[in-house]
């Protein structure tokens, strides 16, 4: 890792962590146009640390991939600093369309359209919670104080710059291969299906899920079953309660 | 193009996280810790497309499946908690904290600072004059 990309991501970590810190609700109506600047600057920081990686990749590739991803970061933002919670989860619903964009640059087209099928059902069931215990709109002192700010910016700034660090150290410049090695062939049945090669994508991930990897998918289903009953149960207004 | 994506995923799981420690509405805390599962989708999506194989998207899958039932027992639990307390606000719970921690109060120049807004009513013009009542309808509609 060279020392630019270092001081990127060190730039990336303070310039975004003191943004967001200046940005927390304290319970003044205006924020702070400090807080906006410094967030604008991690964002060009942030494009800085993706163009000084190497061109392995379309133009066009590239630039998608920049303006979702700063989506996906600006609401991000936006969700964890919002004083009414129905525009934090309006904020987390662009999260998960940009997630989605992000998915779809990277052959998973089935998981695309999952996670906004799912996210779109509980953003729905969001709205309904707030609806119904919050009536006060955005008014209620809780929405409006952060506690510690400070620290948790400090600790989520500490813990961004060793994610950041380890990945670049690991993986950037390491070329991955695009077809599997032969000793992963040998490991495993599915690892021929070549995401980025197979034109059915969905049939490819469905053999992979219902063959290889059957017994965590009939334990997912388990999972799913055992959360319906629990949640009714924990939610059930008991009898004298 | 791979770090690229890994550099994603590791911001939002740090601005959930970060979310997750300092906002006080349980509903806020509970999309911050779903943004956290966004980050490492990404993760495992951009390492399993970069190697060529399909196990990234099926961890993801099985991410998906449990985020979905962790969303059905944190708002069943944000429900029962919010029934005993009547409030969103996760600080009512600390009574719930380590025996040798002191207790958080909230700063009282910042409460007091921060008054409750007041809502926005739309303006009315007066309809006429108010109907005459008779004392025995108020007697009965007043309990309702």
């Amino acid at each position: 890792m060279t020392g630019l990309t270092q001081a990127l991501v060190l730039a990336v970590a303070a310039t975004g962590g003191m943004g967001v810190f200046l940005l927390m609700p304290r319970g003044d109506a205006a924020r702070s146009r400090t807080g906006w600047g410094l967030c604008g600057a991690a964002l060009l920081f942030l494009w800085m640390l993706w163009l000084s990686g190497p061109a392995d990749a379309a133009r066009g590739e590239r630039v998608l991939f920049g303006l979702m991803a700063s989506a996906a970061v600006a609401s991000a933002v936006m969700t964890v600093t919002q004083t009414n919670p129905v525009a934090s989860a309006l904020w987390f619903a662009s999260v998960v369309i940009a997630t989605a964009g992000l998915f779809l640059m990277q052959n998973a087209q089935f998981l695309a359209v999952a996670i906004v099928i799912v996210y779109a059902g509980a953003i729905i069931v969001m709205f309904l919670f707030v609806i119904m215990l919050a009536q006060q709109s955005g008014g209620a002192i809780y929405d409006r104080l952060a506690r510690e700010p400070a620290l948790a910016v400090g600790a989520g700034s500490v813990l961004a710059t060793v994610l950041l660090s380890t990945a670049l150290a690991s993986y950037r410049g390491v070329t991955p291969p695009l077809a599997p090695s032969p000793a992963a062939v040998a490991v495993s049945q599915t690892a021929t299906l070549n995401p980025a090669q197979d034109a059915p994508q969905v049939a490819g991930l469905g053999a992979a899920l219902f063959t290889e990897h059957w017994l965590s998918l009939e334990v997912a289903g388990t999972i799913l079953l055992v959360a319906m009953v629990g949640a009714i149960v924990i939610a059930a207004r008991r009898e004298g309660a | 193009m791979l770090t690229n994506y890994l550099i994603v995923g590791a911001i939002l799981f740090s601005l959930g996280a970060v979310g997750f420690l300092t906002r006080r509405n349980m509903i806020v805390m509970f999309l911050c810790a779903e943004m956290m599962l966004q980050g490492v989708s990404i993760n495992l999506v951009a390492f399993g497309n970069a190697w060529g194989n399909w196990h990234g998207q099926v961890f993801t899958v099985y991410a998906l499946t449990v985020a979905a039932a962790e969303a059905a027992i944190a708002l069943a639990l944000v429900l029962v908690l919010y029934r005993r307390r009547g409030s969103l606000d996760i600080s009512l719970w600390q009574d719930l904290r380590e025996a040798d921690q002191p207790p958080i109060t909230d700063e009282p120049e910042a409460a007091a600072a921060a008054p409750e807004p007041h809502p926005a009513w739309p303006k009315l013009p007066p309809a006429g004059i108010e109907p005459m009542r008779m004392e025995e309808d108020l007697a009965e509609t007043s309990d309702v």
